[in-house]
């Protein structure tokens, strides 16, 4: 019985014209054109860490970072310090941390089914804040690794937040809503310990609590990279079976459950995966804003909700973004450098009105 | 003699010479904060974080011939009077690199690599902040010396002092430097010690808000430290710990007997107490008294006995801050100080050892 | 082949909805369940589905179907909440075989799916997103995603409750000839008492938890039925064309 075949709703000129037996190359090829954006992407990011490694206040020539990289050994001393234990590092942290928050934020607009949602939402980044300010405030260091105390502190408290969290939507049913109302008063707890810490501290104390807040590449050495760099694998790892059921969770908690899907548990998976991502983006770096949620619009307007796709895309947009920043706030001014949060926040929330303003594309 | 063995004896020399040559390479050095860091043997681009006034004073007046890059916001900024003085006698400084500034965050890993240092000489409390930073100098080949006044205790004055001179390859006149510092605080601590009767109090408040707000005061360090060796008591003490503005109301009930304002070259300030390298004492004074009119301040003994005084907040933390030292020990115990003139001490201390002379306004009390 | 249910007993936490129920269902025609709102029509199919712990039995062709079986085999359709977003009608109709999705696809489900979606004849709005489309065309998205999956019992929610007339029409005529054609069971909840009866071959009427009847839709569909379920003074006649009228009149006192 051909419905739709009289159905005179359907808008004119809509047909999607299939040439015979090429059903098959309509889906493929949407599938084709989307991959081939995300590799686009990938090459975009390429170029963009190749500027980020060029620029900085030393200043120094294209062939000398070249060389640098390529031949570490017959470099000069200087300019290879200035390659490998500078920019390097910076700008894969500035990778690695722009990828986190990407699928991060990807997951958390996916599991609580909210356009506004961002990593921070559920106050794991409040919490990190926290617990760094009050390292810092009270001076202490762990034996052996004092150099990772300030993250250590940080990631602590994130997990915290992440287990009150979990533990008070668990009771009331681990649904989307009682989540986002169990993370907003965790928020709300961790920023007013922040406020505390901050009232507590003298004036240089609470400076270096309010530049560790601002978020800075500054502090990315290879040991931190590395351990970054494991985190965020983990991550993005752990959820490649589940990509499909999250897909799926796109269409509601009640459709999901009825195609199949365990909701109760996707949730408290991805939940889990999402504090370690978040985490560990921002307890050796701090809280850089924006990338979260912004990251992931930018990838579904670019190539829709399959998470397969948009889970990378969302990942290489977020790196990107970090870098261009990285890149933006070492040229404002070469002497200095301005925190890397202003100026994601400055890109940011022009854009933010501008997806709310823009209602030509469908963009959630 | 052979002649075998004359040969022999003198390539024996000759080996030994070389020998010896190729170890006077690089000196160890064990800094304040107990890090033994090798540093090269002469020192001709060193990277300096602070203490600029006791470098010149360490390593004589062509000391900064041979530095490459300070933070210029701590010198320039913070001590501006100060940094115009020096710029005229030694017009080097406005070349030198700015690394940037460590507390403000401006800092940067990359311009401190890029000036190619060869030792880079900071303070404890620049060490602190730098966090990971320090590694990546080391990293870089740049060997870090940590030095800090700012303890203000004899005893990491001198190890600073000596410290810097022997990086900077001038031992004797560091000793000479160190040396007149401990005799002389050991000589008002001997002189407070005899002393008898009850400590006065002193309220010593930061000049930089004007007498419209509450300046901070002191706890234990800086100029708090400083009462104390000076045999006095801090009313702050015990009730803030670092730095803070006591409340106005504490103020007037103890009842300070000597009241010290911390003046400085602060820019933009017309409240503030200026103080410093070509600022006029009458200045100064203009500038302390609108404090006597605060409330209930007519009323303290400090006051009605005209016991209030103006010392400059950049003497503090520095080689020369005994002067200071002997000025408030002068103004607690006259007697017993008599026959020195703080005054004195700061004009020698700078005509023999820094560049510029001691001419602006110091330490002045009240008239 | 139908699909028997005896003494279905199904609820949330200690909140029992559905005390004891017994009924059946053919295959190849559509089933109706009504009854007020509130009564438990949707948990009673979301049981059957086996999507909420349940006790009773349940058997296709007198093989009892445990919990997990039924996951698999029968078909669940929620109520349309509106919800939308920018999936396309193609990866929508693939999820509803999720478990043959991976990081690739087998090139014959695309494939499959578009076929499906030329049976109900929106075959051409395979790459439109899901915002694009109207309430109608949505509903004939999601009943290709229920039917992609080939259960053999299908059980929809409410499926033309925030429809137009037309639409609704079309749809009941999409689900119908499905079953007929593939020897499905269909089940569907309705309230629109008047479009079921067009459409139901049997009905199944739900009232305080229980089945109050079971049967060909005339001996369900009667004036006392109505007075004694829904509380409602009703006229249920035959018309000259055969069909059967519902007009209702007034509250019962």
């Amino acid at each position: 019985m051909n419905a739709a075949a009289t159905d005179k709703d359907a808008p004119p000129g809509a047909s999607d014209r299939l040439s015979p037996g090429g059903k098959k190359t309509g889906y493929r090829a949407l599938v084709a054109r989307r991959l081939a954006v995300l590799g686009g992407a990938g090459l975009v990011l390429v170029v963009a860490s190749l500027a980020d490694i060029l620029i900085g206040p030393a200043f120094l020539g294209v062939d000398e970072v070249v060389g640098a990289l390529l031949k570490p050994g017959s470099a000069d001393r200087t300019t290879a310090a200035i390659v490998h234990i500078i920019r390097l590092p910076m700008t894969c942290m500035a990778l690695l941390v722009g990828a986190a928050l990407g699928i991060a934020g990807t997951h958390m607009q996916t599991i609580l089914g909210n356009p506004l949602a961002s990593p921070y939402t559920l106050g794991f980044s409040a919490a990190a804040g926290f617990g760094a300010a009050a390292a810092i405030l009270f001076g202490f260091a762990f034996p052996f690794v004092a150099d990772l105390t300030i993250p250590i502190a940080a990631f602590a408290m994130s997990g915290l937040a992440a287990l009150t969290v979990y533990g008070f939507s668990r009771v009331r049913g681990m649904g989307a809503d009682v989540m986002v109302l169990a993370g907003i008063a965790t928020l709300f707890l961790f920023q007013s310990l922040q406020s505390m810490v901050q009232y507590l501290a003298s004036p240089e104390v609470l400076q270096q609590i309010v530049f560790w807040l601002f978020g800075s590449m500054l502090k990315a050495n290879w040991t931190n990279v590395s351990i970054t760099a494991v985190i965020v694998l983990a991550g993005a790892c752990a959820l490649i079976p589940d990509l499909w059921k999250l897909t799926a969770l796109r269409l509601g908690d009640d459709r999901a459950a009825a195609i199949g899907v365990d909701v109760r548990r996707l949730r408290i998976k991805v939940f889990a995966v999402v504090a370690l991502l978040t985490a560990g983006a921002v307890s050796f770096v701090g809280t850089i804003g924006f990338v979260g949620l912004v990251a992931p619009h930018i990838a579904r307007m670019l190539v829709g909700e399959d998470q397969r796709i948009l889970i990378p895309m969302a990942a290489a947009t977020g790196a990107i973004i970090l870098i261009g920043s990285s890149i933006i706030s070492k040229l404002i001014s070469p002497g200095t450098v301005v925190p890397i949060g202003i100026v994601t926040a400055v890109i940011g929330v022009p854009f933010l009105y501008s997806l709310i303003l823009n209602r030509s594309r469908r963009l959630w | 003699m052979s002649y075998k063995l004359v040969h022999g004896i003198a390539a024996l020399a000759i080996a030994a010479s070389l020998i010896i040559a190729t170890k006077v390479h690089a000196a160890s050095v064990t800094d304040v904060l107990d890090r033994t860091v090798d540093v090269p043997d002469r020192v001709e681009r060193a990277l300096l974080g602070f203490y600029f006034e006791d470098f010149f004073a360490i390593v004589g007046p062509q000391a900064y011939d041979r530095v490459v890059a300070i933070s210029r916001e701590t010198w320039h900024g913070w001590r501006n009077l100060q940094w115009k003085a020096y710029a005229k006698t030694t017009p080097r400084i406005e070349e030198l690199i700015d690394i940037g500034e460590v507390e403000s965050g401006t800092f940067s890993v990359e311009a401190a690599i890029a000036a190619r240092p060869d030792v880079a000489i900071i303070a404890a409390w620049q060490f602190n902040m730098m966090g990971d930073a320090v590694a990546k100098l080391e990293a870089a080949g740049i060997p870090v010396v940590v030095v800090d006044y700012n303890a203000q205790t004899v005893e990491r004055h001198v190890v600073s002092t000596l410290v810097i001179g022997q990086v900077m390859g001038s031992p004797d006149r560091a000793r000479q430097l160190a040396d007149e510092y401990a005799d002389a605080v050991a000589e008002v601590e001997r002189r407070v010690a005899a002393a008898t009767g009850p400590k006065k109090k002193v309220y010593v408040e930061l000049g930089n808000k004007g007498a419209d707000e509450p300046g901070n005061s002191y706890g234990d360090i800086m100029w708090g430290g400083v009462i104390a060796t000076a045999g006095g008591r801090n009313i702050a003490s015990g009730q803030i710990a670092k730095w803070g503005a006591l409340s106005p109301e504490y103020v007037l009930g103890q009842n300070p007997d000597i009241i010290l304002l911390a003046g400085s070259g602060w820019a933009n300030k017309d409240k503030a107490v200026l103080m410093g390298p070509g600022v006029d004492a009458a200045l100064t004074h203009d500038r302390m008294r609108p404090y006597l009119g605060r409330a209930g301040w007519s009323g303290l003994s400090a006051v009605k006995s005209g016991e209030v005084h103006a010392i400059y907040h950049g003497g503090a933390r520095t080689l020369y801050d005994y002067a200071y030292l002997q000025y408030i020990a002068k103004a607690l115990y006259p007697e017993t100080f008599a026959d020195i003139d703080p005054q004195e001490t700061l004009k020698r201390f700078f005509s023999t050892y820094l560049p510029i002379e001691a001419d602006g306004s110091y330490m002045t009390r009240l008239q | 082949m139908t699909l028997t249910i005896e003494t279905l007993e199904a609820g949330y936490g200690a909140h029992r909805v559905i005390t004891g129920a017994t009924a059946a269902a053919p295959s190849g025609q559509l089933t109706v369940v009504i009854g007020p709102n509130g009564t438990g029509k949707s948990t009673f199919l979301k049981a059957i589905a086996g999507l909420i712990h349940s006790a009773g039995r349940v058997a296709l062709h007198g093989i009892p179907l445990p919990a997990e079986t039924r996951r698999r085999e029968v078909a669940y359709m929620p109520q349309d909440t509106g919800a939308s977003s920018s999936l396309t009608v193609l990866e929508v109709v693939l999820l509803g075989r999720l478990p043959s999705l991976g990081l690739s696809i087998p090139d014959a489900l695309p494939m499959e799916a578009a076929r499906l979606l030329r049976q109900f004849g929106i075959e051409d709005l395979q790459h439109r997103t899901l915002d694009a489309l109207s309430g109608g065309q949505r509903q004939l998205v999601f009943l290709a995603q229920s039917l992609f999956r080939e259960p053999r019992v299908l059980l929809l929610d409410e499926p033309t409750a925030a429809l137009d007339l037309r639409h609704q029409l079309i749809v009941l005529n999409a689900i119908r000839d499905h079953a007929r054609l593939h020897g499905i069971v269909a089940i569907a909840a309705m309230h629109d008492l008047a479009l079921a009866a067009q459409f139901a071959t049997r009905m199944i009427c739900l009232s305080g938890g229980t089945v109050a009847a079971s049967g060909p839709y005339r001996q369900v569909l009667t004036e006392e039925r109505l007075r004694a379920v829904y509380g409602v003074e009703a006229a249920v006649a035959d018309t000259p064309a055969g069909f059967l009228s519902i007009t209702p009149l007034r509250p019962c006192a």
